[in-house]
């Protein structure tokens, strides 16, 4: 999978660099508007990821010569703008999600896989990992090939823990995954915590062992 | 009192003053001048007759000559007869005004003639009733004129005051209008009136300033929160960087752990800020009729999570429908959610809550212990109780804030161990 990250921030930029790099994704970067708009020209990428304040330009523009050259690249946008219409356009001009700064990483990686599965028809749409399979477009978990019953959170939670392997996930970035925007919910950390009781009971019911760790003080982790 | 009225009082005092001198000194002099006028033409008289009573064929036929008005009599000399030209006033009890019945006054000359050498006494007069009656006529005419004078100087006065006085209040009522928050600035119509036009300048250069101040500010705090963004995004990736390196000692991961806390804590307190420029920004100008009890219950549901972790009741009473409003969705959401959540969040374990939709009003209450801060202070920003510390402090800012933005009324009340949220929609632009 190759990549673009088009952000002037270098420290960011490094950051996300890494964690995506980590996760076996090809990244390359473009720090300015006009670097971008010439990359995306010459180059096929399977996602860019577009920041909307660059110097130089405006990353919407990014977007609309994207979507003018008819490419199946995906679009994920990250601005440090939370204001509504440009979350609006953005997505009307075809960008296929949206993020406001600051992110968990851990979130921006889920988002990229779910960009991908979608543009990808040809490719594979379940996720496999340790005997559990997940059908996205079902909205359904498989294990051992009988379908389990999960509450929506509990789905939601299962699948940002394996789009992100062997990582620590920390409670912030699950409780922001879960509710979004809704951040300010109260007690979300024991609901977080019930809920991962509940994902690993119902996993252990059917003879398998969850792969939730909790690290402690910090969140949860999905063993590979 | 008005300035014009204070003004007039001023110049109709004077006036008076003014009338009330002038009437008896005016009248003095009339009459002293016309006094000397009669003198005068006694005088004439006197020469007119010297010279013609030579004409007489004797001094005894001059003798019994009387003028029909009985005014002129010619009289042999006698003792009482003046050496020089005496002129007095005089009055005869048996001439009588016909008019007054009084006595009439006269201007009488007393004085020698000759008569081919022979001298002689001459006693002629002048009746002052009409010189009286002329002077009474110009005093009420002078009466009448400085009435007519003083009412058209009140009415004239009145109205060019009005009319000059009008800029004035043109710039009050357009300043009584202006706000700095407000998105037209000070609109001043030019004025030939040197004062009023230096005063529009003042206040247009005033209220410029302080619109370029709250601009200035609200542009930096919008700014300033934005800047804020791009380090804490950076610090966030960092963190969670940090988070992924092995080996990772629990006491590291708790560091981290809380550090992350920390870094979410204050992007919710940036976003909070952003959040509440905008609104002062007015930039969530679209809106979509809304039912406030629906979306409350829609809400209501999305945090049966919080509710059901804390074992609490909620208790739902009143209209399944309540006010429609005619307002933006998302703002609208925040208010709600951030009602609801402050319920949720100072109810103790096991409380209660109760929603309650009223067609023009929806109603909020939790169990819970008195406030521990004045009331009056619970929609200040950075307000919070003493019990727990999770939030910001700017949600129920932030919920007073859409509320006065859309014209709704937010009020608190505590009584009978329950606090009470009412959101009053009493100028919704949009009725059901």
């Amino acid at each position: 999978m190759k990549l673009l990250l088009v952000e002037d921030e270098p420290e960011l930029s490094d950051s996300i660099l890494t964690y995506l790099r980590q996760e076996g994704y090809l990244c390359e970067s473009a720090p300015t508007f006009t670097l971008a708009a010439e990359k995306i020209v010459l180059y096929a990428y399977d996602c860019v990821i577009v920041d909307i304040t660059l110097p130089g330009g405006n990353g919407l523009d990014l977007v609309r010569a994207l979507k003018k050259m008819d490419t199946q690249t995906g679009i994920v946008i990250i601005s440090a703008k939370d204001a509504l219409p440009d979350k609006i356009t953005g997505l009307q001009l075809g960008a296929d999600d949206y993020l406001t700064k600051p992110f968990h990483l851990a979130e921006l990686s889920a988002r990229l896989q779910s960009v991908l599965r979608r543009r990808h028809f040809g490719g594979r749409k379940e996720i496999t990992i340790r005997g559990i399979t997940i059908h996205p477009d079902e909205v359904q978990v498989y294990v051992q090939g009988e379908a389990l019953d999960l509450t929506r959170k509990e789905y939601d939670l299962l699948l940002f823990l394996v789009a992100n392997p062997g990582r620590v996930l920390t409670r912030e970035a699950i409780a922001e995954h879960l509710w979004g925007d809704n951040i300010d919910q109260v007690d979300s950390l024991e609901i977080i915590s019930t809920h991962v009781k509940n994902l690993r009971r119902k996993l252990g019911e059917r003879g398998e062992s969850s792969g939730i760790r909790t690290v402690y003080g910090l969140g949860y982790k999905f063993e590979r | 009192m008005k300035l014009l009225d204070r003004s007039l009082r001023a110049y109709l005092l004077y006036s008076v003053v003014v009338i009330l001198i002038s009437t008896p000194i005016f009248h003095v002099v009339i009459e002293r001048l016309f006094i000397e006028d009669v003198d005068e033409a006694l005088l004439v008289r006197k020469r007119d007759l010297q010279s013609r009573v030579d004409q007489f064929p004797s001094f005894q036929a001059l003798m019994n000559w009387y003028d029909v008005e009985d005014n002129t009599f010619f009289r042999p000399l006698s003792p009482t007869t003046p050496q020089r030209d005496s002129i007095y006033d005089a009055e005869y009890t048996e001439i009588v005004d016909p008019v007054t019945t009084e006595p009439e006054p006269f201007r009488e000359l007393s004085t020698r003639l000759t008569y081919r050498g022979q001298p002689f006494h001459l006693i002629t007069r002048i009746s002052l009733v009409e010189s009286e009656d002329l002077l009474q006529a110009i005093a009420l005419t002078q009466a009448g004129l400085l009435i007519l004078l003083l009412a058209g100087f009140v009415l004239l006065n009145r109205r060019i005051s009005r009319q000059l006085w009008q800029p004035f209040y043109h710039t009050l009522e357009q300043l009584r209008q202006f706000g700095v928050d407000k998105n037209e600035s000070l609109q001043l119509p030019p004025t030939d009136i040197a004062e009023f036009a230096e005063l529009n300048q003042t206040l247009g250069e005033l209220t410029s300033r302080g619109r370029q101040a709250f601009l200035r500010q609200k542009e930096f705090t919008d700014n300033a929160a934005h800047e804020m963004q791009t380090p804490v995004a950076i610090f966030q990736a960092k963190l969670e960087l940090l988070s992924q390196t092995q080996p990772l000692t629990d006491n590291q991961a708790e560091l981290i752990g809380s550090l992350n806390s920390v870094t979410v804590r204050l992007s919710r307190l940036n976003k909070s800020l952003l959040l509440l420029t905008r609104i002062d920004n007015q930039q969530y100008a679209d809106t979509r009729p809304i039912n406030l009890a629906t979306l409350l219950d829609s809400l209501l549901n999305q945090s049966r999570e919080s509710i059901e972790a804390r074992r609490l009741m909620v208790e739902r009473t009143g209209r399944e429908d309540g006010p429609m409003v005619q307002a933006n969705r998302t703002l609208l959401e925040i208010l709600l959610t951030n009602l609801l959540v402050n319920a949720i969040r100072y109810t103790p374990s096991g409380g209660r809550i109760r929603i309650d939709a009223a067609p023009q009003s929806v109603t909020i209450a939790n169990t819970g212990a008195p406030l521990t801060i004045p009331p009056e202070k619970l929609f200040a920003r950075f307000q919070k109780g003493e019990a727990q510390t999770v939030g910001v402090g700017l949600g129920l800012a932030i919920a007073k804030q859409i509320a006065e933005t859309n014209g709704y009324e937010l009020t608190y009340a505590y009584g009978g161990g329950q606090h009470q949220f009412t959101l009053n929609i009493i100028n919704s632009r949009l009725s059901p």
